[in-house]
Protein backbone atom coordinates (compact mmCIF):
# COMPACT_ATOMS: atom_id res chain seq x y z
CA UNK A 1 0.00 0.00 0.00
CA UNK A 2 1.55 3.26 -0.90
CA UNK A 3 0.64 6.15 1.38
CA UNK A 4 -0.44 9.85 0.65
CA UNK A 5 2.01 12.82 0.85
CA UNK A 6 2.37 15.16 3.65
CA UNK A 7 -0.82 17.24 2.89
CA UNK A 8 0.76 20.55 3.92
CA UNK A 9 -0.37 21.11 8.00
CA UNK A 10 -3.73 20.98 9.66
CA UNK A 11 -5.23 23.07 7.22
CA UNK A 12 -4.77 20.27 4.31
CA UNK A 13 -4.32 22.21 1.44
CA UNK A 14 -5.07 20.43 -1.78
CA UNK A 15 -2.12 19.11 -2.77
CA UNK A 16 -2.47 18.17 -6.43
CA UNK A 17 0.86 16.36 -6.08
CA UNK A 18 0.19 13.59 -4.11
CA UNK A 19 0.25 10.05 -4.28
CA UNK A 20 -2.29 7.62 -5.57
CA UNK A 21 -3.92 5.87 -2.87
CA UNK A 22 -5.26 2.54 -3.44
CA UNK A 23 -6.43 1.00 0.08
CA UNK A 24 -7.52 -2.67 0.33
CA UNK A 25 -10.28 -3.80 2.64
CA UNK A 26 -11.22 -0.30 2.93
CA UNK A 27 -15.01 1.00 3.11
CA UNK A 28 -16.26 4.36 2.52
CA UNK A 29 -16.44 5.26 5.97
CA UNK A 30 -12.94 4.49 6.16
CA UNK A 31 -12.53 7.19 3.68
CA UNK A 32 -14.53 9.44 5.14
CA UNK A 33 -12.89 8.95 8.57
CA UNK A 34 -9.36 8.90 6.63
CA UNK A 35 -10.18 12.83 5.29
CA UNK A 36 -11.44 14.03 8.15
CA UNK A 37 -8.43 13.38 10.83
CA UNK A 38 -6.60 14.49 8.16
CA UNK A 39 -8.21 17.79 8.27
CA UNK A 40 -8.63 18.21 4.56
CA UNK A 41 -10.30 20.60 2.39
CA UNK A 42 -11.31 18.30 -0.50
CA UNK A 43 -14.00 17.46 -2.47
CA UNK A 44 -14.73 13.86 -3.71
CA UNK A 45 -16.72 12.17 -6.42
CA UNK A 46 -18.52 9.36 -5.73
CA UNK A 47 -19.55 6.88 -8.46
CA UNK A 48 -21.55 3.92 -8.09
CA UNK A 49 -23.48 2.24 -11.47
CA UNK A 50 -24.71 5.24 -12.50
CA UNK A 51 -25.00 7.03 -9.06
CA UNK A 52 -23.10 9.97 -8.73
CA UNK A 53 -22.43 12.25 -5.65
CA UNK A 54 -20.24 14.56 -3.69
CA UNK A 55 -18.35 14.84 -0.55
CA UNK A 56 -17.17 18.52 0.68
CA UNK A 57 -14.76 18.11 3.73
CA UNK A 58 -13.47 21.09 5.19
CA UNK A 59 -11.02 21.25 8.12
CA UNK A 60 -12.27 18.04 9.65
CA UNK A 61 -15.35 17.81 8.70
CA UNK A 62 -17.93 16.44 6.31
CA UNK A 63 -19.51 20.13 5.36
CA UNK A 64 -21.80 19.09 2.23
CA UNK A 65 -22.87 16.52 0.44
CA UNK A 66 -24.42 16.06 -3.13
CA UNK A 67 -26.29 13.02 -4.81
CA UNK A 68 -28.81 12.60 -7.65
CA UNK A 69 -32.07 13.35 -5.13
CA UNK A 70 -30.78 14.96 -2.31
CA UNK A 71 -28.23 18.02 -0.63
CA UNK A 72 -26.50 17.68 2.58
CA UNK A 73 -27.14 15.00 5.53
CA UNK A 74 -29.22 13.12 3.04
CA UNK A 75 -27.29 13.03 0.66
CA UNK A 76 -24.22 11.97 2.90
CA UNK A 77 -26.46 9.11 4.25
CA UNK A 78 -27.06 8.05 1.09
CA UNK A 79 -23.88 7.64 -0.50
CA UNK A 80 -22.64 6.24 2.91
CA UNK A 81 -24.83 3.13 1.89
CA UNK A 82 -23.77 2.94 -1.52
CA UNK A 83 -21.52 -0.30 -1.58
CA UNK A 84 -20.49 -0.57 -5.08
CA UNK A 85 -18.40 2.22 -6.92
CA UNK A 86 -15.05 4.88 -6.95
CA UNK A 87 -13.43 7.78 -5.47
CA UNK A 88 -11.88 10.07 -6.88
CA UNK A 89 -10.87 13.80 -6.02
CA UNK A 90 -12.38 16.67 -8.03
CA UNK A 91 -12.66 20.22 -8.00
CA UNK A 92 -16.35 21.37 -8.41
CA UNK A 93 -17.71 24.65 -6.73
CA UNK A 94 -18.00 24.95 -3.43
CA UNK A 95 -21.23 25.62 -1.52
CA UNK A 96 -22.76 28.99 -0.39
CA UNK A 97 -23.59 27.31 2.63
CA UNK A 98 -22.87 24.85 4.63
CA UNK A 99 -25.37 22.34 4.61
CA UNK A 100 -24.36 19.37 7.09
CA UNK A 101 -24.20 20.46 10.66
CA UNK A 102 -23.59 16.99 12.22
CA UNK A 103 -20.12 15.70 13.13
CA UNK A 104 -18.39 13.06 10.83
CA UNK A 105 -18.26 10.72 14.13
CA UNK A 106 -22.71 11.02 14.23
CA UNK A 107 -23.03 10.90 10.42
CA UNK A 108 -20.45 7.41 10.58
CA UNK A 109 -23.10 6.27 13.22
CA UNK A 110 -26.09 6.89 11.17
CA UNK A 111 -25.24 5.29 8.01
CA UNK A 112 -23.95 2.36 10.38
CA UNK A 113 -27.55 1.79 11.87
CA UNK A 114 -28.75 2.60 8.07
CA UNK A 115 -26.74 -0.12 7.27
CA UNK A 116 -27.59 -2.82 9.98
CA UNK A 117 -31.20 -2.28 9.50
CA UNK A 118 -30.58 -3.03 6.16
CA UNK A 119 -28.84 -6.60 6.79
CA UNK A 120 -25.20 -7.04 7.06
CA UNK A 121 -23.55 -6.45 3.98
CA UNK A 122 -20.29 -4.42 2.70
CA UNK A 123 -21.05 -1.13 2.72
CA UNK A 124 -18.56 -0.29 -0.14
CA UNK A 125 -17.36 -2.70 -2.76
CA UNK A 126 -15.02 -0.84 -5.18
CA UNK A 127 -13.76 -2.92 -7.81
CA UNK A 128 -10.77 -2.16 -9.94
CA UNK A 129 -10.93 1.40 -11.47
CA UNK A 130 -11.42 1.07 -15.15
CA UNK A 131 -9.21 4.16 -15.73
CA UNK A 132 -5.66 3.02 -17.69
CA UNK A 133 -4.55 4.27 -14.33
CA UNK A 134 -6.09 1.82 -11.94
CA UNK A 135 -4.07 -0.55 -10.65
CA UNK A 136 -4.88 -4.51 -11.64
CA UNK A 137 -7.41 -6.36 -10.32
CA UNK A 138 -6.47 -9.76 -8.72
CA UNK A 139 -8.31 -12.89 -7.87
CA UNK A 140 -12.20 -13.25 -9.23
CA UNK A 141 -14.38 -10.10 -10.96
CA UNK A 142 -15.78 -9.70 -7.67
CA UNK A 143 -13.15 -9.21 -4.64
CA UNK A 144 -14.32 -10.63 -1.67
CA UNK A 145 -12.51 -8.25 -0.15
CA UNK A 146 -14.06 -4.44 -0.33
CA UNK A 147 -11.66 -1.96 -1.99
CA UNK A 148 -10.98 1.58 -2.70
CA UNK A 149 -9.05 3.30 -5.08
CA UNK A 150 -9.01 7.15 -4.57
CA UNK A 151 -6.92 8.25 -8.19
CA UNK A 152 -5.70 11.56 -9.91
CA UNK A 153 -8.79 13.65 -11.93
CA UNK A 154 -9.34 11.63 -14.76
CA UNK A 155 -8.42 13.48 -18.06
CA UNK A 156 -11.64 14.94 -19.99
CA UNK A 157 -10.71 13.12 -22.62
CA UNK A 158 -10.79 9.85 -21.43
CA UNK A 159 -12.65 7.45 -23.42
CA UNK A 160 -16.27 5.98 -22.42
CA UNK A 161 -16.63 3.21 -20.36
CA UNK A 162 -18.23 0.63 -22.53
CA UNK A 163 -20.05 -0.19 -19.87
CA UNK A 164 -21.19 2.56 -18.22
CA UNK A 165 -20.74 6.65 -18.41
CA UNK A 166 -19.17 8.40 -15.61
CA UNK A 167 -19.00 11.73 -14.85
CA UNK A 168 -15.64 12.06 -16.02
CA UNK A 169 -16.53 11.20 -19.50
CA UNK A 170 -19.05 13.76 -19.40
CA UNK A 171 -17.95 16.97 -21.91
CA UNK A 172 -19.79 18.73 -19.94
CA UNK A 173 -21.64 18.99 -16.69
CA UNK A 174 -23.38 21.49 -14.59
CA UNK A 175 -25.81 21.55 -11.29
CA UNK A 176 -27.54 24.88 -10.66
CA UNK A 177 -30.05 25.45 -7.96
CA UNK A 178 -33.90 26.68 -8.85
CA UNK A 179 -32.35 30.92 -8.85
CA UNK A 180 -29.92 29.30 -11.64
CA UNK A 181 -26.96 29.55 -9.24
CA UNK A 182 -24.41 27.31 -9.57
CA UNK A 183 -23.56 24.32 -7.57
CA UNK A 184 -21.10 21.68 -9.38
CA UNK A 185 -19.67 22.46 -12.77
CA UNK A 186 -17.05 20.44 -14.66
CA UNK A 187 -16.09 21.21 -18.56
CA UNK A 188 -17.53 23.61 -20.47
CA UNK A 189 -19.70 24.36 -18.22
CA UNK A 190 -19.71 28.24 -18.81
CA UNK A 191 -21.78 27.70 -21.98
CA UNK A 192 -23.90 24.99 -20.80
CA UNK A 193 -25.04 26.62 -17.72
CA UNK A 194 -27.01 29.23 -19.56
CA UNK A 195 -28.47 27.32 -22.20
CA UNK A 196 -29.58 24.65 -19.53
CA UNK A 197 -31.25 27.46 -18.28
CA UNK A 198 -33.04 28.90 -20.52
CA UNK A 199 -34.09 25.39 -22.17
CA UNK A 200 -35.14 24.45 -18.99
CA UNK A 201 -37.67 27.35 -18.30
CA UNK A 202 -39.28 27.29 -22.34
CA UNK A 203 -39.81 23.60 -21.80
CA UNK A 204 -42.09 24.13 -18.91
CA UNK A 205 -43.74 27.23 -20.94
CA UNK A 206 -44.33 24.85 -23.36
CA UNK A 207 -45.81 22.34 -21.37
CA UNK A 208 -48.30 24.31 -19.46
CA UNK A 209 -48.88 25.60 -22.38
CA UNK A 210 -49.69 22.22 -23.50
CA UNK A 211 -51.22 20.97 -20.32
CA UNK A 212 -48.08 18.69 -19.78
CA UNK A 213 -47.08 20.15 -16.00
CA UNK A 214 -44.28 18.53 -14.15
CA UNK A 215 -41.17 19.18 -16.56
CA UNK A 216 -38.88 16.40 -15.62
CA UNK A 217 -36.04 16.03 -18.32
CA UNK A 218 -35.21 16.39 -21.91
CA UNK A 219 -32.62 15.50 -24.44
CA UNK A 220 -31.50 16.75 -27.37
CA UNK A 221 -29.76 15.03 -30.24
CA UNK A 222 -26.86 16.69 -32.55
CA UNK A 223 -24.36 15.43 -34.77
CA UNK A 224 -21.84 15.60 -32.47
CA UNK A 225 -23.09 15.46 -29.21
CA UNK A 226 -26.29 14.96 -26.86
CA UNK A 227 -27.44 17.45 -24.01
CA UNK A 228 -29.50 15.71 -21.44
CA UNK A 229 -31.35 18.31 -18.73
CA UNK A 230 -32.91 16.60 -15.70
CA UNK A 231 -34.82 18.65 -13.06
CA UNK A 232 -34.20 16.86 -9.81
CA UNK A 233 -36.97 16.44 -6.88
CA UNK A 234 -35.14 18.79 -5.04
CA UNK A 235 -35.59 21.74 -7.77
CA UNK A 236 -32.10 21.61 -9.03
CA UNK A 237 -31.60 21.44 -12.68
CA UNK A 238 -28.76 18.80 -13.85
CA UNK A 239 -27.55 19.73 -17.26
CA UNK A 240 -24.59 17.42 -18.89
CA UNK A 241 -23.35 16.71 -22.69
CA UNK A 242 -21.98 13.79 -23.91
CA UNK A 243 -20.34 12.56 -26.92
CA UNK A 244 -23.19 11.55 -29.26
CA UNK A 245 -22.05 8.13 -30.15
CA UNK A 246 -21.47 7.47 -25.98
CA UNK A 247 -23.52 4.78 -24.19
CA UNK A 248 -26.51 7.24 -22.68
CA UNK A 249 -29.11 4.00 -21.76
CA UNK A 250 -28.71 4.37 -17.80
CA UNK A 251 -29.19 8.40 -18.64
CA UNK A 252 -31.96 7.77 -20.08
CA UNK A 253 -33.19 5.22 -18.03
CA UNK A 254 -32.92 7.77 -15.31
CA UNK A 255 -34.11 10.77 -16.32
CA UNK A 256 -37.19 8.95 -18.42
CA UNK A 257 -36.39 10.33 -21.75
CA UNK B 1 -53.12 17.76 -46.69
CA UNK B 2 -50.67 18.25 -43.86
CA UNK B 3 -53.18 17.06 -40.54
CA UNK B 4 -53.96 14.14 -42.92
CA UNK B 5 -50.57 13.08 -43.09
CA UNK B 6 -50.25 13.87 -39.22
CA UNK B 7 -52.71 11.75 -38.50
CA UNK B 8 -50.88 8.45 -39.42
CA UNK B 9 -48.38 9.53 -36.21
CA UNK B 10 -51.55 9.00 -33.81
CA UNK B 11 -51.28 4.79 -35.52
CA UNK B 12 -48.52 4.58 -32.68
CA UNK B 13 -50.25 3.69 -29.57
CA UNK B 14 -49.56 6.39 -26.69
CA UNK B 15 -49.66 9.55 -29.74
CA UNK B 16 -51.91 11.82 -28.42
CA UNK B 17 -51.68 14.32 -31.74
CA UNK B 18 -49.18 16.09 -33.77
CA UNK B 19 -48.48 19.87 -35.08
CA UNK B 20 -45.93 21.67 -37.28
CA UNK B 21 -45.15 24.74 -36.91
CA UNK B 22 -42.19 27.02 -39.01
CA UNK B 23 -39.22 27.92 -38.40
CA UNK B 24 -40.08 30.90 -37.44
CA UNK B 25 -42.74 29.43 -35.20
CA UNK B 26 -46.34 29.71 -37.58
CA UNK B 27 -48.37 26.63 -37.12
CA UNK B 28 -48.33 25.32 -40.26
CA UNK B 29 -50.88 21.51 -39.80
CA UNK B 30 -51.99 20.29 -36.33
CA UNK B 31 -53.62 16.80 -35.95
CA UNK B 32 -55.00 17.66 -32.66
CA UNK B 33 -57.98 17.37 -30.43
CA UNK B 34 -59.81 21.01 -30.55
CA UNK B 35 -58.66 22.20 -27.44
CA UNK B 36 -55.56 22.86 -28.43
CA UNK B 37 -56.80 26.39 -30.73
CA UNK B 38 -54.31 27.77 -33.03
CA UNK B 39 -53.28 30.86 -30.83
CA UNK B 40 -51.86 28.53 -28.18
CA UNK B 41 -50.22 26.36 -30.84
CA UNK B 42 -48.37 29.86 -32.30
CA UNK B 43 -47.24 30.98 -29.20
CA UNK B 44 -46.27 27.40 -28.55
CA UNK B 45 -44.22 27.51 -31.69
CA UNK B 46 -43.05 30.85 -31.71
CA UNK B 47 -41.20 29.07 -27.41
CA UNK B 48 -40.14 26.30 -29.85
CA UNK B 49 -38.13 28.09 -31.86
CA UNK B 50 -36.23 30.18 -29.03
CA UNK B 51 -35.93 26.92 -27.17
CA UNK B 52 -33.86 25.63 -30.69
CA UNK B 53 -32.12 28.91 -30.76
CA UNK B 54 -31.08 28.18 -27.39
CA UNK B 55 -29.33 24.50 -27.82
CA UNK B 56 -28.37 25.64 -31.07
CA UNK B 57 -26.54 28.49 -29.90
CA UNK B 58 -23.08 27.05 -31.36
CA UNK B 59 -24.49 26.33 -34.69
CA UNK B 60 -25.52 23.05 -34.65
CA UNK B 61 -29.15 22.10 -35.28
CA UNK B 62 -30.50 19.87 -33.59
CA UNK B 63 -32.54 16.46 -34.61
CA UNK B 64 -34.67 15.72 -32.53
CA UNK B 65 -35.44 17.03 -28.76
CA UNK B 66 -37.82 14.90 -26.61
CA UNK B 67 -39.18 16.81 -23.30
CA UNK B 68 -40.62 14.46 -20.51
CA UNK B 69 -43.58 15.86 -18.29
CA UNK B 70 -45.02 14.19 -15.53
CA UNK B 71 -47.24 11.99 -17.38
CA UNK B 72 -46.39 12.91 -21.08
CA UNK B 73 -43.81 13.43 -23.75
CA UNK B 74 -43.20 16.39 -25.97
CA UNK B 75 -41.03 15.25 -29.11
CA UNK B 76 -39.40 17.80 -31.83
CA UNK B 77 -37.91 16.76 -35.03
CA UNK B 78 -36.54 19.43 -37.07
CA UNK B 79 -36.82 19.20 -40.31
CA UNK B 80 -35.20 22.02 -43.11
CA UNK B 81 -38.83 23.88 -43.07
CA UNK B 82 -39.82 23.70 -39.89
CA UNK B 83 -40.67 21.67 -36.27
CA UNK B 84 -42.43 18.32 -36.11
CA UNK B 85 -44.03 18.48 -32.81
CA UNK B 86 -45.48 15.20 -31.08
CA UNK B 87 -47.34 14.96 -28.02
CA UNK B 88 -47.53 11.60 -26.27
CA UNK B 89 -48.07 9.37 -22.56
CA UNK B 90 -44.82 9.01 -21.43
CA UNK B 91 -45.09 5.21 -22.05
CA UNK B 92 -44.91 5.80 -25.65
CA UNK B 93 -43.02 3.25 -27.70
CA UNK B 94 -40.08 4.78 -28.70
CA UNK B 95 -38.86 3.19 -31.20
CA UNK B 96 -41.99 2.97 -33.04
CA UNK B 97 -42.64 6.59 -32.71
CA UNK B 98 -39.08 7.65 -34.05
CA UNK B 99 -40.01 5.54 -36.59
CA UNK B 100 -43.36 7.52 -37.02
CA UNK B 101 -41.36 10.42 -36.96
CA UNK B 102 -39.06 9.81 -39.49
CA UNK B 103 -41.30 8.89 -41.88
CA UNK B 104 -44.15 11.46 -41.19
CA UNK B 105 -41.39 14.50 -41.53
CA UNK B 106 -40.16 13.58 -44.85
CA UNK B 107 -43.51 13.52 -46.53
CA UNK B 108 -44.68 16.51 -44.22
CA UNK B 109 -41.70 18.93 -44.49
CA UNK B 110 -42.08 20.05 -48.26
CA UNK B 111 -45.77 21.25 -47.21
CA UNK B 112 -44.32 23.57 -44.19
CA UNK B 113 -43.91 26.81 -46.22
CA UNK B 114 -47.17 26.60 -48.47
CA UNK B 115 -49.13 25.40 -45.88
CA UNK B 116 -48.07 28.40 -43.29
CA UNK B 117 -48.75 30.71 -45.82
CA UNK B 118 -52.01 29.87 -46.31
CA UNK B 119 -53.38 29.36 -42.95
CA UNK B 120 -51.54 33.34 -42.39
CA UNK B 121 -53.73 34.57 -45.35
CA UNK B 122 -57.28 34.21 -43.68
CA UNK B 123 -56.23 34.50 -39.99
CA UNK B 124 -57.15 37.72 -40.04
CA UNK B 125 -60.63 37.48 -40.64
CA UNK B 126 -61.27 33.46 -40.00
CA UNK B 127 -59.57 30.47 -39.44
CA UNK B 128 -60.14 27.79 -41.84
CA UNK B 129 -58.61 24.71 -39.17
CA UNK B 130 -60.06 25.89 -35.74
CA UNK B 131 -63.39 24.20 -36.89
CA UNK B 132 -66.96 25.49 -35.06
CA UNK B 133 -64.83 26.03 -31.79
CA UNK B 134 -63.20 28.42 -32.75
CA UNK B 135 -66.03 30.53 -34.27
CA UNK B 136 -67.46 30.72 -30.94
CA UNK B 137 -64.63 33.38 -29.64
CA UNK B 138 -62.72 35.68 -31.32
CA UNK B 139 -59.47 34.85 -32.09
CA UNK B 140 -56.49 36.95 -30.53
CA UNK B 141 -54.10 39.06 -32.38
CA UNK B 142 -51.93 37.84 -34.08
CA UNK B 143 -48.91 36.55 -32.11
CA UNK B 144 -50.96 37.32 -28.67
CA UNK B 145 -51.26 33.99 -26.64
CA UNK B 146 -55.12 33.08 -25.85
CA UNK B 147 -56.29 33.49 -22.24
CA UNK B 148 -59.00 31.28 -23.06
CA UNK B 149 -59.30 28.33 -20.32
CA UNK B 150 -59.55 25.14 -21.95
CA UNK B 151 -58.28 22.08 -20.04
CA UNK B 152 -56.56 18.99 -21.42
CA UNK B 153 -56.62 15.35 -19.35
CA UNK B 154 -57.71 17.43 -16.62
CA UNK B 155 -55.01 19.91 -16.93
CA UNK B 156 -55.55 23.70 -17.74
CA UNK B 157 -53.95 24.30 -21.22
Amino acid sequence: MSLPADRGGVDGGVDDDGFRVSLEGATLPDFVQMECLAQSNRVFRITSGHRIGYLFFSKGQMIHALSGDHVGEPAALEILRWRDGSVEPCSVGWPDAQTIHSTWQNLLLLAAQARDESGRHKLVSFPGNRSATAPATTGSMRSETPKLVKKEEPSMSAPPSSRSLSLAQFQAFVRLDPAGNLISAKGEAEELAPVAAYAARLAELIGNMLGMEGFRSLECGFAKDRVFLHRERSGNLVALKVPADAEVAALRERFGV
Amino acid sequence: MISQILAGMRDVDGVHGSFVVTKTGELAGKDLPPMFDDAVLNEVGRRVVRLHEGLCADGDDFDHCVMRFADHKLYLRSVPNGFLCVLSTSGVNTPALKMALTLTSRRVDPLIVDAAAAAAAPRSTAHPSAGPRNSEAPQPASGAPSRRQATYRGHRV
